[in-house]
């Protein structure tokens, strides 16, 4: 574990933060799938050489625990760049970690960790369904972190466009044109802002967009509402978000998983019998 | 019913608890278990009316937050003395409640009507209050730490076990619920917000204490260790909870709401 998370730290140190990019699809899925076939294969053919077992081990699982605890402590403690900043990182990527290579190796341990435990034991369904949603939620976060994108876009009134930002302020031109029509602020009693939507056209489609009720565009895009012109008067431009994140379908999959296996741990409790190898 | 009766509640709350507390310390568990929960009902009756009286659900700002805290603290601590019966239970919850209730009365922070349009959600109502449970079970395993370390004996495992069970559970579902909702409201199930930061740490402490329990192995050494991590775990709840607020990197949360030119620090979790 130690010279692994060296090998990682020295990594760090010669190339600097790990390359998300270079992980798009298909790459990302095709070392998921080599990664699991690998594992699979590992286990099946030398269940008791030493890396086989260091993998399914609990103690293992403790380990992978402490350090990815010990890790968000730092994260935690240390402010961070804001995401896009081409800055200094500091040193062993300090006010970037969770792009650092130390830090995704120790999620790509707990996962190859969890994929093991999965494989080798007889377990029930409350097991399978913690152990199996982490890891899901885990290879949709991280292997799909190559395949996402934010954007903003200021949105005009009657005045369509295809211009928008990445959240580094590279601009971007969208495939489709974005237009607004109306805009909407609702207050409550006291005077503060309750609600606010913006008819907006995306696309050719006339839509409506409200706050924390994002339009899906496609199966892997959703449009937010983000913002308005609250300089006074007639709103007469509103920001939108545009995210792009294919893998939030394994994300999902994996946090109601997990949801229902916490559900199972309040209704069944401890098992006094449940004891790891 | 305005925040300025809160604390005729509380005093009447805290009163009917201390008797509770004082009569189990006396082994009458019968009447204390009556007055403990004749305390929660005049509890839960002031959040009724505050609920009713704000129009929104009372779960916004830090004063609200404690004032869930407080009743689940000691809705937990009825619970596990029903349960398993250990005496001084109530009484040690009794004084953590007391220090969040004299919080709200002496420090009262924000209590307005309004309710932003970022947590206009259905997901508002569940994830907080599913964490603030969460928080007070953790909170009772805390007390049964702390007096296992004090006595240097392993009896206060198997009810910390049932306590971290159901605290991590009902831990999970509230991050996990956060996440949906921050999927419908910013984009992205997690951010590596500060808060979420702090709350990823609390939960890995709590995974590391149900493993090692799993793990099976005992001695002397390792029940101090056990009963260790559940006291770094509480520290990590307080730190989610209410110390993140404290550090500079809350100032980028999202989870900290600024209203006006007055910056002021609403708790969501």
């Amino acid at each position: 574990m130690a010279v692994y998370l060296i090998c990682a730290a020295a990594l760090q140190l010669a190339f600097g933060d790990f390359p998300v990019a270079a992980f798009a699809f298909p790459v990302n899925a095709a070392v998921l799938f080599a990664a699991a076939a690998g594992l699979w294969v590992l286990f099946r053919e030398k269940p008791s050489c030493a890396l086989s077992s260091w993998l399914i081990s609990g103690n293992t699982s403790i380990l992978l625990l402490s350090a990815l605890a010990v890790s968000c402590l730092v994260l935690g403690l240390v402010r961070q760049n804001p995401a896009g900043t081409e800055s200094s990182h500091g040193f062993l990527g300090m006010r970037n970690i969770v792009r650092t290579w130390w830090f995704i190796a120790i999620v790509i341990a707990l996962m190859a960790n969890l994929f093991m435990v999965i494989i080798s034991r007889k377990t029930d369904l409350r097991f399978l369904l913690n152990h199996a949603g982490v890891l899901l939620a885990l290879a949709g976060g991280f292997a799909g972190a190559s395949d996402s994108s934010v954007m903003r876009a200021a949105v005009y009134r009657d005045k369509p466009s295809r211009e928008a930002f990445r959240m580094d302020g590279t601009p971007e031109v969208l495939e489709y044109e974005l237009s607004m029509s109306a805009f909407t602020v609702e207050d409550d009693a006291s005077g503060g802002v309750r609600n606010y939507m913006a008819d907006v056209v995306v696309d050719d489609v006339e839509t409506r967009i409200r706050v924390n009720h994002p339009y899906g565009r496609t199966l892997s895009e959703d449009i937010y509402l983000v913002s308005y012109d609250r300089s006074g008067g007639e709103p007469q431009y509103c920001v939108l978000e545009i995210v792009r994140q294919p893998w939030k379908y394994v994300m999902w999959t994996g946090i109601v998983m997990m949801m229902a296996g916490a559900v199972l741990l309040f209704a069944r409790g401890v098992r006094k019998k449940e004891v790891m190898s | 019913m305005s925040w300025n009766v809160f604390w005729i509640f509380a005093l009447v709350s805290v009163l009917l608890w201390l008797a509770g507390s004082l009569c189990a310390l006396y082994g009458r568990k019968r009447l204390s278990e009556i007055l403990v929960f004749a305390g929660l009902l005049v509890f839960a009756a002031f959040i009724a009316g505050f609920w009713a009286s704000l129009g929104r659900p009372p779960l916004r700002t830090s004063g609200e937050t404690r004032l869930w805290y407080s009743f689940f603290m000691m809705l937990s601590a009825l619970l596990t003395y029903m349960r398993w019966g250990y005496r001084w239970i109530p009484a040690f919850s009794l004084v953590v409640a007391s220090v969040f209730i004299c919080l709200n009365i002496f420090k009262p922070e924000i209590h307005d009507e309004s309710l932003m349009p970022a947590l206009q959600s259905w997901w508002f109502v569940p994830h907080v209050t599913v964490y603030m449970f969460s928080y007070s079970v953790l909170g009772c395993a805390f007390i049964m730490a702390c007096a296992g370390l004090f006595r240097g004996s392993d009896i206060f495992l198997e009810p910390s076990d049932t306590l971290v069970y159901i605290g991590t559970a009902f831990l999970s579902l509230g991050m996990l619920s956060g996440a949906l909702w921050a999927k419908q409201a910013w984009g992205n199930y997690w951010n590596w917000d500060p808060k979420e930061t702090w709350a990823a740490v609390t939960w890995c402490i709590y995974l590391i204490y149900i493993h090692l329990r799993l793990s099976g192995k005992t001695g002397r050494r390792r029940t101090k260790w056990l009963y260790i991590v559940l006291i770094a775990g509480f520290a990590g709840l307080q730190m989610c909870w209410w110390g993140v607020n404290l550090l500079p990197s809350a100032r980028e949360s999202q989870h900290v709401y600024a209203v006006g030119n007055n910056v002021e620090y609403n708790q969501l979790k």
